[in-house]
């Protein structure tokens, strides 16, 4: 078995992956079995579940998204509207000292929750995911984006009927 | 093997049916929340018949070493120890006892057993961190450094990343801080 599960042709990565400041989780599977990696701090976690264990997947979705989205939404509108105000203000009297300032903070202030707001949109609909097995019920850490959590749901339960054919 | 109910993860309730009635299911039958179960063939598969393995019906019969009145039904490809089917543990393709099982456990010679890896690599780049806030001792944390990748060379890699290379930089980059600081602080003597 190779040292670096990339270069193990017995196991393939899977998506969806989650990389945080903190650590980084991985899902692999092998003919016969899901590793799941997660990195936390120093030190780097393994947990299997057999295919013929595995009894299902559950996405449950998550509301976080639109949340995020509502609170940039709300801290981005007021942060354009008073950098817009100041700018006009400055162009209205140059002599002001104040609206330059001013202006030039909110706007960039306005682009982390800018970012966040975009980061939102792209990034689609959240879902966190549970494998249930017959002694366990494991949810991955984490929220996933929900197309890639059923695709790597579908994924897993293919080849789980290729190991396990339904009775 | 026993099934397991599957619940709702909103509001606890135990989700109604069977696979067939979990893939078409769209949301939880008890408080609407939206849920999507792909069910396993585990899910529907009869609970294991649970193994008694044979007894020793005859003389001459190979025993279990463990079970002294059950038939063996195959060697441990570790210690050659005979094994009934209660005691026969397959992992990797390879059959063993309880306890060759355990001393690989505890030897790490298992993969499929092992549970986690400390990550050297990351240990040395966070003391390469410390060290920026703390320039005096670069030194010391160079030469901790240096020894962590001696002692841990053969320590087990990380699974996923190239743990051995990220650790030689981050070394290099310590000792080459550590020279440094200890050169400027000289020149600051002189």
């Amino acid at each position: 078995m190779s040292h670096r599960l990339a270069r193990d042709p017995a196991y393939r990565r899977l998506r969806p992956g989650r990389r945080t400041p903190s650590g980084h989780l991985s899902c692999w599977l092998a003919a016969d079995h899901l590793l799941v990696v997660q990195t936390l701090g120093y030190a780097e976690q393994y947990r299997r579940f057999d295919l013929k264990d595995i009894q299902a997947v559950v996405l449950n979705p998550s509301p976080w998204r639109w949340i995020l989205l509502l609170c940039s939404a709300l801290t981005w509108i007021p942060l354009v509207g008073v950098a817009s105000w100041a700018a006009f203000t400055h162009f209205d009297n140059p002599s002001s000292d104040w609206a330059a300032p001013v202006a030039i903070s909110a706007a960039i202030l306005s682009v982390f929750p800018l970012l966040i707001l975009v980061g939102c949109a792209v990034s689609g609909s959240l879902a966190r995911i549970r494998i249930v097995t017959g002694v366990q019920s494991t949810t991955l850490p984490g929220l996933f984006n929900q197309t890639r959590a059923r695709a790597f749901a579908a994924e897993l339960q293919s080849a789980a009927i290729q190991r396990l054919p339904p009775s | 093997m026993k099934r397991v109910e599957l619940t709702c993860s909103a509001c606890r309730r135990v989700l109604p049916g069977d696979s067939a009635a979990f893939a078409s299911m769209q949301a939880c039958p008890n408080c609407g929340t939206r849920v999507e179960v792909f069910a396993f063939p585990a899910v529907d598969r009869p609970p294991a018949p649970q193994v008694t393995p044979p007894a020793v019906a005859h003389e001459g019969d190979a025993s279990c070493f463990f079970h002294s009145s059950r038939k063996a039904a195959i060697p441990c490809d570790e210690c050659g120890r005979f094994l009934c089917a209660l005691c026969d543990l397959e992992i990797e393709g390879r059959h063993l006892c309880p306890t060759c099982l355990q001393a690989g456990q505890e030897k790490r010679t298992l993969t499929a057993l092992e549970q986690s890896r400390t990550r050297w690599d990351r240990i040395v780049w966070a003391l390469n961190l410390f060290s920026l806030f703390c320039l005096i001792l670069s030194p010391l944390i160079a030469l901790a450094n240096l020894i962590i990748t001696c002692v841990f060379w053969k320590a087990p890699p990380s699974r996923v990343s190239a743990s051995r290379a990220w650790m030689v930089a981050g070394t290099l980059l310590s000792i080459a801080g550590g020279v440094l600081t200890v050169v400027l602080f000289s020149l600051e003597n002189l």
